[in-house]
């Protein structure tokens, strides 16, 4: 079964970097979603294997996604790897460690990319 | 490889994240003890770099928290993780303690960059053996305890030798393995391969990697043997490890021109990306611009504060995720400035303009910017000269403020990234962590028992050197001669106006750095070959080593080098169908046998055509007698170099040689 990945990133070009990178470098299926309520109810419906969440964002920040995501039974048991262009650790945030299993920084490379998602998810 | 970082001085933790970046980790920074334990508590990293002094939660509490956590619990994160130390030069009895606290090794501050880098990799080395995990090479995973290969998703099934040689092309990435070696090392001697052999192999694993759309993982080096191919770490941008580069052999089959592989679909697919969304993310660059606009006016309200900085903060993202290299550090000073509030002093906005420029010219190249920037600068004639050089790092030794600031600017404003001490040992820190391109030296500080020249010294004995430009308000000739002799570039004498010593700084730079130099050397004895790539490599130049004489004459055709070296004895040529070349039939038909060939007959054909006439040829050979050095010269060798090669002699020799040429053809 191809694995299935959302990604919840307000900026179109990242979206395309991420699904051009982990469709033609690694087959997988990629979903997208511009905002983090948009991603809420993606991933609801669409059960993806993880989520691939972008920390800063407008209106619904990645932090703000986050505890929502894990409100929803439908949602709370999706792994999720933080995307960041912030040199600091996330230290302030109260994360939950059961969901978040990594954090890549931004900018990446494609394969870098896959690589990491592969390492976090071990597959 | 993720590091996790942990350091409360925030000067060495930046530096550290960008060097540890550039040599491919990934870097997790954090300032103090107790968020450095909440994230080894949460993520796993294959190793952590702990400063012993921090604030909340010190070194040796982490170590010893970490390591009780994990033999009571050997599944939690980070249970086997190597921990390097970053301890300050007096601090035995703390080191002693850290390391029965658990940690694994330590540096002592300041470092060498390159210490560290190798204890990094040494550690992560140990890691490797114990636990076996998987080898990865982009896409390519190979698991040693299974022997399984597999590039992303998909199974690739080797033949055990196959498997064998693509192993050892991954554990020792930057080794090039010759045939012979290769047979030494995969077969036994009860089997004996017939001289094909690895190359059929090769070709074979090629194939099977080829056929589930995986990227090439070996690279010919051509004359040599085979090597893990380097990646790139961008696809937009160049190589940072450097430019040298051995040719892959003409006449291998697989390397077809018009074949596309997985990393040439992304490089085309990002620009098609970048193309789409060019506008978009333009304009940002564009409302950035216009904040700094109203800075200055004094008019910056906070939404527009505001504004900028998110604007910033995707630009490192996208732009960087896009290719473009040099994008993420320029968008992350300017998403620093911006943050806060509106409280921006207006002679910021210098600075800043700057910054956005260099962004905007990373992005339009076309679009000369021959529009004078919105501030008036101290000389008009700085607006229209081109950069100096993307990202040329000067640094500037001096105790006197007042005279730095000014040249600062003005040294900014050709584009240069300008780092300044005052004191020589926080200079001897500096270079240590990050050497600079140049450096800007005043000879006078207030300690007599160090002074300017031994810092001079220190710079000038580097391999390589940092080029140093000295000025001072001492007077004396004696003072001059001593300068020079320490190996100064430049002596100026102050006081002396800043556009005139960042002019000495442009032209020093273009004295020492030989970007575009390209060497072909021709030696039939491999060793050699590996020698002079290991001198000559550090140096910058694009290398092309050929151990077979008969493909000189294609090979000089392809390469167009800008240095030719010679060996003066080959042995017999192999002579293969494909590798005629006209110099072979030219003797061939003279004599109607394949004879020797030598250098001398080499030099002597570059110089009798009117395109290579003028190429600078250097001899090395054994033979020392007049005779051979007559015959040498007479051929038109330009010098000569007796073996054994004495690395900084052939490096001067051959620098000494491409400076010329180049002075003569900027006469012509």
């Amino acid at each position: 079964m191809t694995k299935r990945i959302l990604v919840i990133d307000d900026e179109v070009a990242i979206r395309e970097i991420i699904q051009f990178s982990l469709e033609e470098l690694a087959g997988w299926q990629v979903l997208l979603a511009a905002s983090g309520k948009e991603g809420l109810s993606r991933a609801a419906i669409e059960q993806p294997d993880v989520i691939l969440l972008d920390v800063v964002m407008p209106e619904m920040d990645g932090q703000m996604t986050l505890e929502q995501l894990q409100r929803n039974p439908a949602s709370q048991h999706i792994p999720t790897i933080l995307l960041t262009a912030n040199l600091q650790g996330h230290d302030t945030w109260k994360i939950a460690p059961n969901s978040v299993i990594g954090t890549i920084s931004k900018p990446f490379t494609a394969t870098d990319l896959v690589a990491q998602i592969r390492t976090f998810l071990n597959w | 490889m993720k590091i996790l970082l942990v350091e409360d001085d925030e000067v060495l933790s930046e530096t550290l994240k960008s060097v540890l970046t550039r040599h491919h980790y990934q870097v997790e920074a954090t300032g103090d003890g107790e968020s450095g334990w909440q994230l080894a508590e949460t993520f796993e990293y294959d190793l952590i770099l702990l400063d012993l002094m921090l604030p909340k939660l010190d070194g040796i509490s982490f170590c010893q928290r970490l390591r009780a956590r994990s033999a009571v619990n050997s599944t939690l994160p980070n249970a086997r993780t190597p921990i390097l130390l970053l301890t300050a030069h007096d601090a035995s009895t703390k080191r002693v303690a850290g390391l029965d606290a658990g940690a694994d090794d330590y540096v002592v501050k300041p470092f060498d960059l390159n210490e560290l880098l190798a204890r990094i990799r040494a550690l992560l080395r140990r890691r490797d053996s114990t636990a076996s995990p998987l080898i990865r090479w982009g896409c390519l995973q190979l698991d040693p305890s299974t022997c399984e290969v597999r590039w992303a998703d998909r199974p690739v099934h080797l033949t055990a030798k196959e498997y064998e040689l693509l192993e050892i092309l991954l554990r020792n990435p930057h080794r090039i393995f010759s045939q012979s070696v290769l047979i030494e090392r995969l077969w036994s001697s009860a089997e004996i391969p017939t001289e094909n052999t690895v190359r059929a192999h090769i070709k074979a694993l090629r194939q099977k990697l080829k056929k589930v759309g995986a990227a090439d993982p070996i690279e010919t080096v051509y004359g040599l043997g085979y090597r893990l191919r380097q990646q790139v770490e961008s696809p937009m941008g160049s190589d940072p490890d450097g430019p040298a580069q051995l040719s892959p052999s003409p006449s291998q089959p697989s390397s077809d021109p018009l074949q596309l592989t997985s990393d040439g679909r992304l490089r085309s697919q990002l620009a098609a990306i970048w193309s789409r969304h060019r506008g978009t993310i333009l304009d940002r660059v564009r409302e950035i611009e216009a904040a700094i606009a109203a800075l200055q006016a004094n008019q910056l309200t906070p939404e527009q504060c505001q504004t900028a900085h998110q604007h910033a903060h995707t630009l490192i993202g996208t732009l960087g995720s896009l290719g473009f290299e040099a994008a993420p550090p320029l968008a992350r000073q300017l998403e620093q400035r911006f943050k806060g509030s509106a409280s921006l002093p207006a002679s910021d906005a210098e600075g800043l303009t700057q910054l956005v420029q260099r962004l905007r010219q990373l992005l339009e190249p076309e679009a000369v910017s021959a529009a004078a920037a919105p501030i008036a600068l101290t000389a008009n004639h700085w607006s229209t000269q081109p950069m100096a050089h993307p990202s040329t790092r000067l640094l500037i030794v001096d105790d006197d403020d007042v005279l730095i600031q000014a040249i600062r600017t003005t040294a900014v404003a050709a584009g240069m990234e300008v780092s300044w001490v005052t004191s020589l040992t926080d200079a001897r820190k500096q270079v240590a962590c990050e050497p600079p391109d140049v450096v800007l030296l005043d000879l006078t500080f207030p300690d007599p028992t160090d002074s300017g020249y031994h810092l001079l010294a220190e710079l000038s004995s580097r391999q390589p050197p940092v080029p140093v430009v000295v000025f001072t308000s001492r007077e004396g000739f004696d003072d001059r001669v001593r300068v020079a002799r320490l190996g100064g570039k430049v002596f100026l004498q102050k006081p002396v106006a800043p556009p005139q010593v960042v002019d000495a700084i442009r032209r020093t730079l273009q004295q020492s750095q030989q970007p575009e130099a390209r060497l072909l050397i021709v030696d039939d004895d491999r060793q050699v070959l590996e020698l002079l790539h290991t001198l000559l490599r550090p140096w910058g130049f694009y290398l092309t080593l050929l151990s077979d004489p008969c493909q000189f004459w294609p090979m000089l055709e392809q390469v167009r080098p800008d240095l030719l070296i010679l060996d003066i004895e080959f042995s017999l040529c192999g002579g293969s169908g494909s590798g005629q070349t006209r110099l072979v039939r030219e003797i061939a038909t003279e004599n109607s046998v394949w004879t020797e060939l030598n250098g001398i007959d080499l030099c002597q054909v570059v110089r009798n055509d009117p395109d290579w006439a003028n190429l600078p040829i250097l001899f090395l050979s054994a033979h020392q007698d007049a005779d051979t050095v007559h015959r040498v010269f007479m051929a038109g060798a330009d010098d000569y170099i007796t073996k054994p090669i004495i690395g900084p002699e052939l490096v001067a020799r051959i620098l000494n040689r491409l400076e010329r040429n180049q002075m003569t053809r900027s006469l012509q």
